[in-house]
């Protein structure tokens, strides 16, 4: 089980009626079940993956975090058009770091990590219109 | 009680003033000031853009204007004769109540200096129209006379803190605006042309009482 699959199972509901999903290959399972609890801190919301994993993948990974968007906008991955993306996957990140800037009508709302951890997906493109909820990285715990 | 930093400045470069807007948000960022309130104007015609529009090319493509990005979001603006200030606070500072509510607040300050002149300024907006150029749209929480937008607001929040841009343009040069944005510019008038007796240095002043009390 990868990170792109779990995406893809993520997406796989968006859009259906389906509240909970289990998948199951020879290695590993996972279970997503949608509508969870949902924590909210100082505008961006985290949440816990709703996952449970057989009991070798578990030992293996990390506790993972999912940031997702506190508001309807467009993503960017950068500063500006001319910037570096704030971060990349596989990049280490401390906590209140700027993982992104999601713009809403004219506001520049800078995204902030509220762990430090290492970013292990990606969930949108720059220039993306996101909304709310929208999951945007996820990120395992350091 | 929030203690104010007020600014007051003349006409500046272009480049300056993004600076200095930018300069006040950090010291309230890293704590070295509660909030900030600066007012200033334009040492020559220029167009800022919102931080992530890509370019800005004028209508008139021969114009050669300082085009600069704005730290905050928004549309193109063109500045000559404006009221233009910063608002750097907390955002749970001054301002409670989210971006909306900061937004409001701050319009609704406005709105009251202007209402003492004697004008009849109303918070109004529309969130559905969306135009490249700031003063062809508008949003929930547009300062407007007689129903036209008469202040643009563009914002930045970051680690906890906002930053407001916002221009009341005065006097707008009507045949550079065209070059710039194209005959169907929004906006061909400014607060002094439309009312001429009205004195900005006596807005400011009512700005800055406003602030600080």
């Amino acid at each position: 089980m990868n990170v792109k699959t779990v995406k893809e199972l993520i997406e796989l509901l968006k859009g259906t009626d389906v509240t909970e999903l289990e998948w199951a290959s020879e290695s590993d399972r996972i279970r997503i079940v949608r509508g969870a609890v949902a924590a909210q801190d100082r505008g961006a919301s985290h949440q816990r993956e709703s996952a449970e994993k057989s009991p070798s993948i578990a030992a293996k990974e990390k506790p993972t975090v999912t940031i997702t968007s506190p508001l309807v906008g467009t993503f960017y991955r950068s500063a500006s058009s001319e910037s570096p993306p704030f971060v990349q996957v596989g990049d280490r990140v401390k906590k209140d770091q700027v993982l992104c800037v999601i713009e809403a009508m004219k506001l520049m709302n800078e995204i902030e990590s509220h762990i430090d951890g290492i970013v292990t997906a990606i969930l949108k493109q720059d220039g993306e219109r996101v909304g709310y909820g929208d999951q945007l990285f996820i990120i395992e715990e350091a | 009680m929030t203690r104010w930093h007020l600014v007051r400045e003349d006409r500046c470069p272009s480049l300056t003033n993004m600076e200095q807007d930018l300069s006040l948000f950090r010291s309230v960022l890293d704590g070295s000031r509660e909030a900030t309130f600066r007012v200033y104007n334009w040492d020559r015609p220029a167009v800022t853009i919102g931080h992530h529009q890509a370019r800005f090319t004028p209508r008139d493509e021969g114009l050669s204007l300082p085009v600069v990005k704005r730290p905050t979001g928004g549309g193109a603006v063109l500045h000559g004769d404006d009221l233009t200030f910063s608002i750097c606070a907390p955002e749970n500072g001054p301002f409670p109540g989210g971006i909306t509510g900061a937004c409001t607040e701050i319009s609704r300050i406005f709105a009251r200096c202007l209402r003492d002149m004697g004008l009849d300024a109303r918070i109004q907006g529309d969130s559905k129209s969306f135009s490249e150029i700031c003063f062809q749209r508008s949003s929930p929480v547009e300062l407007c006379l007689d129903g036209r937008k008469i202040m643009g607001l563009a914002m930045l929040r970051r680690s906890g803190c906002i930053l407001v841009q916002g221009v009341i343009p005065l006097r707008v040069d009507a045949s550079l605006a065209s070059r710039v944005f194209g005959k169907e510019h929004g906006s061909t008038e400014g607060l002094c042309d439309r009312l001429p007796w009205l004195d900005p240095a006596e807005l400011i002043d009512r700005l800055m009482a406003a602030f600080s009390a």
